[in-house]
């Protein structure tokens, strides 16, 4: 149904620059494309949608990450409509869409700042 | 204090995207481009600006090369106390028209080959001349 996301890279002549595609869903014979650009992301973030819980409230903010991932092609689309959509997914797709779009929403964050990507990057590994 | 900084709340996304914006409008970006369209196009952009700055700094670079020259090949005129007092005429191609020393040792050897064989064919017609030439009696 939803179509992965796959990064892509553009050769530049420093460094790649890595893209995270949008997620095509189809829906209804009528294929939906969900991203974010800074507005929508904006706006998902004072709707009160707060990334690093995502994981603890899985009730609200997956599908409210999912609901304004379709402000940026598809601002008019009824609200019902994409809740029905949300329902629709099974488990499985949803944790997959929900992994994807949060790498989309963190790619309008990332490219805001991105660091100089010299070649003393932080090393960091996990504890034990 | 230390309560302080931790009750301060963090500033909205929109507050720091607004933030970054003016420096993205200085690039060349549009304000729609940064608020409403792909958001990786900011990469791309800060990408450009690193090239446009290298190629800046190459051309501020090769122009001060080109005065440099310019000083050095006029400086007997500058300088009082030389003898020639006569400036040396500036470059006839640019830098970047210039042959390379590999090439100007590639021209040196073709003419050095050239100079030889002419001076074979005028050894050889000198000879055959020399052998031609009426007996004294």
């Amino acid at each position: 149904m939803a179509e992965k996301t796959t990064s892509k890279t553009v050769a530049s002549e420093k460094k790649e620059i890595e893209i995270v595609n949008p997620i095509l869903l189809d829906w209804d014979d009528r294929e939906y494309t969900l991203d974010f650009n800074r507005d929508t992301a904006s706006a998902l973030q004072y709707a009160g949608f707060d990334a690093d819980k995502i994981a603890t409230h899985t009730l609200i903010y997956p599908e409210q990450l999912f609901n304004y991932a379709f402000k940026m092609h598809h601002p008019n689309v009824n609200r019902r409509h994409i809740e029905s959509m949300w329902r629709s997914l099974g488990g499985e797709d949803r944790a997959d869409i929900v992994s994807e779009l949060l790498k989309l929403y963190f790619q309008t964050i990332n490219a805001t700042w991105e660091g100089d990507g010299g070649e003393k990057k932080v090393k960091w590994r996990r504890k034990g | 204090m230390e309560e302080e900084r931790v009750n301060k709340p963090s500033p909205s996304l929109r507050q720091s995207f607004a933030q970054a914006c003016p420096y993205y409008m200085s690039i060349g970006m549009t304000f729609d481009e940064f608020w409403y369209k792909e958001s990786w196009r900011t990469i791309v952009y800060r990408r450009a600006d690193d090239i446009r700055f290298e190629k800046d700094d190459m051309a501020r670079w090769l122009n001060g090369r080109y005065v440099y020259e310019a000083i050095g090949r006029l400086s007997p005129v500058l300088n009082w106390g030389s003898k020639t007092g006569k400036a040396e005429p500036y470059l006839d191609l640019p830098f970047t028209k210039q042959a390379k020393p590999e090439e100007q040792q590639k021209t040196q050897r073709e003419y050095e080959e050239a100079e030889i064989a002419n001076a074979k064919i005028l050894m050889s017609n000198l000879r055959r001349q020399f052998k031609n030439r009426p007996k004294l009696e």
